[in-house]
């Protein structure tokens, strides 16, 4: 008879957008092999939904006392980057293994901070970038590997959103406003904006692809918004050792009834692959007003089997003590070339990668 | 040079012969000379394709309102149609093996003139760099900023399979519409057991179109002084591997 699995203790900080439209939900399919005994967050009322909702034993405004109180196996950070680096630390330090959405952090000492807590407190650490849980990017990941395109030489990836992305999802809670008024998302003292909201996943995805170092980084971003505080378009070109090129443009607030277009083209030496979601939407329907496509995924690129898969890539990881499959210094290469990119407009010159140890995105 | 009706076109390569060919069937009502070569851009003369950084060149008109989708999108653009815009991104593709001075004239030139006709803020930073992605210098990526914050991402390369033809896509994103454009990719597909699929353009002739505008258009054709000196500006980047401010 096959020995029962103990179910791993999960703990969730941060009960916000991202968390309800996608964790929570995976962790409910999770449910065999991993129990949520606990969210944390610092709106009482986000986190008493997100218990009830889905059926959360205990809740806490202070992530703190659920890491003393709840024997934790590993907390899944679902925080404003910048949170990132102290709760990271405050995990370790209790001994739990921890899973970060991204972007790892704000800054590179950030992410430094982070696997320097971690291996000092010897628990795992990996970053929840799902692009790479996504089927989209894996069939693409793995049609490189097979070297069906030969070497990568260019990486493109134009992402753009409508206005109100998460509008139709409904969800149960959406920004927080840390100062009342104004999501954290547009302030200028939470988040360097697009290079890190969204960004972080095509460096993540340029990197993972190209499968070098970058060497330089140009950028130039704008705010589209009149009330905006930060960028929510860029554009970028990286240069990696060897000489391919990765390039991006991003772009967050478009007309409404614009669909959540992406395209993704990498070419090599051999052939290029293509993925282009509106053209390639299963379903177009003609009405009146002209026409709706739709995906067979709901809002976010790469819901939902992503965060299932990447939930259990690292339950498995901390269950069969292995390490997780996406190094914490990998995404640190990510947080460093959308970094490089801020330094980038906001000097309105190219920069040269890796960056200087300890460098500041206001230096 | 060839006189056909009032038409008057210089050039030699492919598309001054498009251009006389096409230009039995464009009607205009007095005479107008087309150059496509840089050093013979007679006064008064429209310079497209190569010729458009000549300076000899007066005016100058892409060779991409050769296509009717992109000549509207311009309209939708410059009419406001569009509402406030943040950026266009542009691609331009040619077929592998292509020279850099081919890159340079058939899709790098046309792409940005394109773009600096439909905005007429001025640049404020550019931004220049060329690659070799699969034989040398066969790729350029060009960044411009524009005093209203319009950012252009120009990128052009020789990529595409021989025999696939040019590829050309025009991404506009505005507060009110966002514009997709791909004129090459009209095409018929044929699915063969024994090859891979090939797709057959069937687009309409480029050059008739673009004498058409030529002619519909007379005061829209813009001074060339704007894109050689942004042209200049691209040079000093490339040269000095810096953002250059314009
Ligand atoms: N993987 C993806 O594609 C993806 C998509 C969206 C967001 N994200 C990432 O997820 C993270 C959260 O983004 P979001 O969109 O859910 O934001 P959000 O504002 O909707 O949620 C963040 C939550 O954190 C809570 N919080 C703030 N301070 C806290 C503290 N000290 N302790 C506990 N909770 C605290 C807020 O109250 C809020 O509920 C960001 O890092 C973001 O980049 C990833």
């Amino acid at each position: 008879m096959a020995e029962e699995r103990r179910r791993l203790r999960a703990g969730v900080i941060g009960t916000g957008t991202i968390a309800f439209s996608a964790h929570l939900p995976a962790f409910q399919k999770l449910r065999d092999e991993i129990e949520l005994v606990a969210v944390a967050d610092v709106r009482a009322e986000a986190v008493q939904t997100a218990a009830e909702m889905y059926g959360v034993e205990t809740h806490y405004t202070d992530y703190q006392e659920m890491l003393r109180r709840e024997r934790l196996d590993f907390v899944d950070i679902c925080t404003p980057e910048f949170l990132h680096p102290e709760q990271t630390e405050a995990a370790a330090q209790a001994g739990v293994h921890v899973l970060c959405e991204k972007p790892m952090a704000a800054s590179v000492t950030g992410a430094d901070r982070m696997i320097r807590a971690c291996e000092a407190a010897g628990v795992k650490l990996m970053i929840a970038h799902s692009r790479r849980f996504t089927g989209r990017y894996m069939q693409i990941r793995a049609a490189i590997e097979r070297g069906e395109i030969g070497e990568v030489r260019y990486v493109r990836e134009n992402e753009r959103r409508p206005l109100t992305m998460y509008d139709q999802l409904d969800l149960a809670a959406t920004y927080w406003e840390p100062e009342g008024g104004k999501p954290w998302v547009q302030m200028a003292g939470y988040t360097h904006g697009a290079a890190m909201t969204n960004a972080v996943h095509e460096t993540d995805l340029a990197r993972w692809f190209v499968g070098r170092n970058p060497t330089s980084v140009y950028a130039e971003a704008r705010m589209t918004q009149a009330d905006s505080e930060i960028p929510d378009m860029l554009t970028y070109t990286v240069e990696f050792e060897g000489g391919a090129i990765a390039a991006a443009e991003v772009v967050n607030h478009l007309p409404r009834g614009y669909p959540y277009f992406h395209m993704m083209e990498v070419i090599g030496t051999e052939g290029r692959i293509q993925a282009i979601d509106p053209e390639q939407s299963p379903s177009t329907v003609a009405h009146a007003s002209g026409m709706t496509q739709q995906q067979n995924f709901p809002v976010l690129l790469h819901v939902d089997e992503a965060y299932v898969r990447e939930i259990r890539a690292f339950a498995e990881a901390v269950r069969n003590d292995t390490e997780p499959v996406l190094s914490a210094h990998e995404a640190r290469g990510a947080i460093e070339l959308s970094v490089g990119a801020v330094l980038s407009y906001k000097r309105g010159e190219p920069v040269s990668l890796p960056l200087p140890e300890g460098v500041a995105v206001d230096d | 040079m060839t006189n056909t009706g009032n038409w008057t076109i210089i050039g030699s390569g492919d598309l001054a012969e498009q251009l006389t060919k096409s230009a039995r069937y464009i009607d205009i009502p007095s005479g107008r000379t087309v150059s496509t070569t840089p050093d013979d851009v007679p006064n008064g003369a429209i310079a497209t394709g190569a010729a458009l950084l000549s300076a000899q060149a007066r005016s100058a008109v892409s060779p991409l309102y050769g296509f009717r989708v992109l000549e509207v999108a311009a309209g939708t653009v410059r009419d406001g149609d569009a509402g406030k815009i943040y950026g266009f991104f542009g691609s331009y593709r040619l077929e592998r093996g292509a020279t850099a001075d081919e890159l340079r004239d058939q899709a790098l030139v046309p792409l940005l003139a394109y773009a600096l006709d439909i905005f007429q803020s001025s640049v404020e930073r550019v931004m220049v760099r060329r690659a070799s992605l699969l034989a040398s210098d066969d790729a350029w990526f060009v960044t411009l900023r524009l005093a209203d914050e319009t950012l252009l991402t120009l990128e052009v390369m020789a990529v595409r399979p021989s025999g696939a033809g040019p590829q050309i896509l025009v991404e506009i994103t505005g507060s009110e519409q966002v514009l997709r454009l791909e004129p090459t990719r009209q095409s018929v597909v044929v699915e063969r057991t024994d090859a891979p699929s090939r797709a057959l353009p069937w687009w309409e002739d480029e050059a008739e179109r673009l004498l058409a505008y030529i002619a519909a258009r007379p005061t829209e054709i813009r001074s060339a002084e704007r894109l050689r000196e942004v042209w200049v500006a691209m040079e000093q980047s490339l040269e000095s591997g810096a953002a250059v401010e314009a």
